[in-house]
């Protein structure tokens, strides 16, 4: 139905003027009756042959928002639109009521102000006794909102068949028809795939597969269902369709179709996969970077520590460390961890931990040392701490420090020639190299039986 | 424990009078006590004068197992024979530096030779 204010009669039909005499076979009072329920229900009015109207009845009034006395005597033409009033076929209206010519659709109608009004209504030509036309009655009731909406879903369509691939499917997959955009999409000609199945758009292992016969059997259940698929064009070229599958029921809810609406993504999707592409070589390159940057950090660590903890073989057994610079946990735990390892490594006796380079001691510092020591004397290997200045000794003593596990000495000469001696490679008493079996026993001069 | 006992029997050698006993890689109560027992029975009848364990292999050792081994070595001790703990890794070092435990009766050595050594000395 369109809206440029033509009279529309779509379903018209005329019946010859003599021939219908219903009244005949109804009583006076079925008539009556007849006519009072009619009144209740629909809106009336009547014209006379030429068009003035000569009485209406309140649902018309409501209906048209005028009262009757606006109305009586008026023309009919009141009720179109000026264009139309003028129009041969307005006219062939009127002449054709007035030869008794029964007219049944929808017509536009116009209410005071304007307003549009849509009406099923019939004309209803009267006959008098003599069989001729008098007046025309006019049945009619409202269906502008369904008119409307009518119009509405028709436009909604219109706009999605403008704007998206449509393709229509029988509950089993056969194609019923689809819009030129999926067409074009597809490269197929509709009569190339109507009665055709699905499977024509998947490939070969989708059809056969499981997955794919699940798909149907759940649209046929009216499950709808929406993704991206992949589907095949004529020429074998993959695309990307943003779909989704709709079953459409039947007013008893019967399943009689199965529409599809879908975008084409393909473009979309294989600027993400380029794009995906990019963003992880930036990232591999970004990560092979911080990678190399976390190894050269750790050599880099590696070597620091290596120099700030230089555990040294100076002699046969015996091993020095020269500590240098401020000491803190961190450090003694990684003096422990070299002294341990090396102590392992080269199986020493002695360990010489010089801190003649360290400004000063604090109770943290001196406990960790005497830890150290024991940790090495665990491992079989004694520790002297050399090079304790005066103002260490001080602090030490000061802080109340048990030092009874440590063993010091002010000078690494000192801790040297202890060691030498304890070896049994140095004889402090005469000052000369005792044979080995005159070698004195070890640390805290255990005697054995 | 039957295997176990077969174990401890392959991995504990009388040399000239000292008992070098190898302790597993890895200790269970089980064998740890296994081990302790053989080692006192070994001490006393044979008239061992010293005993050296082993402890080069052994990657673990808690506080409790470490408790058990300065029992056997008192043991000795009490029986008149000196024990030198042998080999101790960094690792445990390191672990038992840090307990409350006083070391000033035990004898460590930090390998066999020296160990050897201690034991003649």
């Amino acid at each position: 139905m369109t809206t440029t204010g033509k009279r529309t009669t779509a379903k018209t039909s005329t019946t010859k003027p003599a021939s219908t005499k219903p009244t005949a076979a109804i009583d006076n009072d079925t008539a009556q009756a007849l006519g009072t329920a009619l009144d209740h229900s629909n809106a009336m009015i009547e014209f006379d042959l030429k068009g003035a109207v000569l009485r209406a009845n309140a649902n018309f009034l409501a209906l048209m928002d005028y009262s009757e006395a606006e109305l009586i005597g008026q023309h009919h033409s009141l009720f179109v639109d000026p264009k139309e009033a003028r129009s041969a076929e307005y006219k062939q209206l009127w002449a054709s009521l007035a030869k008794g010519v029964f007219l049944q659709g929808e017509f536009r109608y116009l209410a005071k102000g304007g307003r549009e009004v849509w009406l099923e209504a019939s004309y209803n030509p009267l006959l008098n006794s003599g069989g001729k036309p008098h007046k025309v009655i006019l049945l009619a009731s409202n269906i502008t909102e369904a008119k409307n909406a009518r119009a509405n879903i028709d436009s909604t369509i219109a706009a999605i068949e403008r704007s998206m691939a449509v393709i229509e499917f029988a509950p089993d997959g056969t194609i019923q028809r689809a819009n030129p955009i999926f067409l074009q999409v597809m490269g197929y000609a509709e009569e190339e795939i109507v009665g055709q199945h699905h499977r024509l758009f998947v490939t070969k292992d989708e059809a056969t597969s499981l997955t794919y016969k699940q798909f149907w059997t759940s649209l046929a259940r009216g499950e709808s269902q929406r993704g991206q698929f992949q589907r095949i064009t004529k020429s074998g070229e993959p695309v990307w369709l943003e779909a989704s599958y709709n079953p459409i029921f039947d007013a008893s809810g019967q399943l009689v179709r199965v529409v599809k609406f879908a975008y084409d993504i393909t473009a979309q999707f294989n600027q993400a996969v380029a794009l995906m592409g990019e963003k992880s070589a930036e990232l591999e390159a970004a990560l092979e970077e911080s990678q190399e940057a976390e190894r050269v950090r750790l050599e880099l660590d590696r070597t620091l520590q290596e120099m700030s903890t230089p555990v040294t073989p100076i002699w046969d057994e015996i091993l020095l460390l020269p500590l240098v610079g401020i000491v803190d946990s961190t450090r003694t735990d990684d003096v422990m961890r070299k002294t341990l390892d090396r102590i392992s490594q080269t199986s020493s006796k002695m360990f010489i931990l010089d801190i003649s380079g360290v400004p000063t001691v604090d109770t943290a510092v001196a406990n960790q040392l005497i830890k150290i020591t024991k940790a090495t004397r665990i491992m079989g290997c004694e520790t002297l701490v050399s090079g304790v200045s005066s103002s260490i000794a001080h602090t030490i003593v000061e802080l109340g420090v048990d030092i009874s596990e440590l063993r010091t000495t002010a000078t690494l000469k000192d801790a040297f020639s202890t060691c030498l001696a304890e070896m049994g490679v140095l004889d402090l008493q005469r000052g000369r190299i005792p044979s080995r079996s005159q070698q004195p026993t070890l640390h805290r001069q255990r005697t054995y039986r | 424990m039957a295997s176990s006992a077969i174990d401890i029997r392959t991995s504990m050698a009388a040399v000239d009078g000292l008992l070098v006993v190898s302790l597993p890689g890895e200790l269970s109560d089980a064998v740890l006590n296994r081990i302790v027992a053989d080692v006192t029975q070994r001490v006393t009848e044979d008239g061992i004068r010293g005993v050296i364990l082993n402890l080069s292999t052994v990657t673990l050792l808690d506080l409790a197992e470490f408790q058990v081994l300065r029992h056997l070595v008192q043991t000795n001790e009490v029986l008149g024979v000196p024990t030198v703990l042998m080999g101790i890794r960094p690792g445990i070092a390191a672990y038992l530096c840090q307990m409350p435990i006083t070391i000033d009766d035990l004898i460590f050595r930090v390998d066999m030779a020296s160990a050897l050594e201690a034991c003649d000395g």
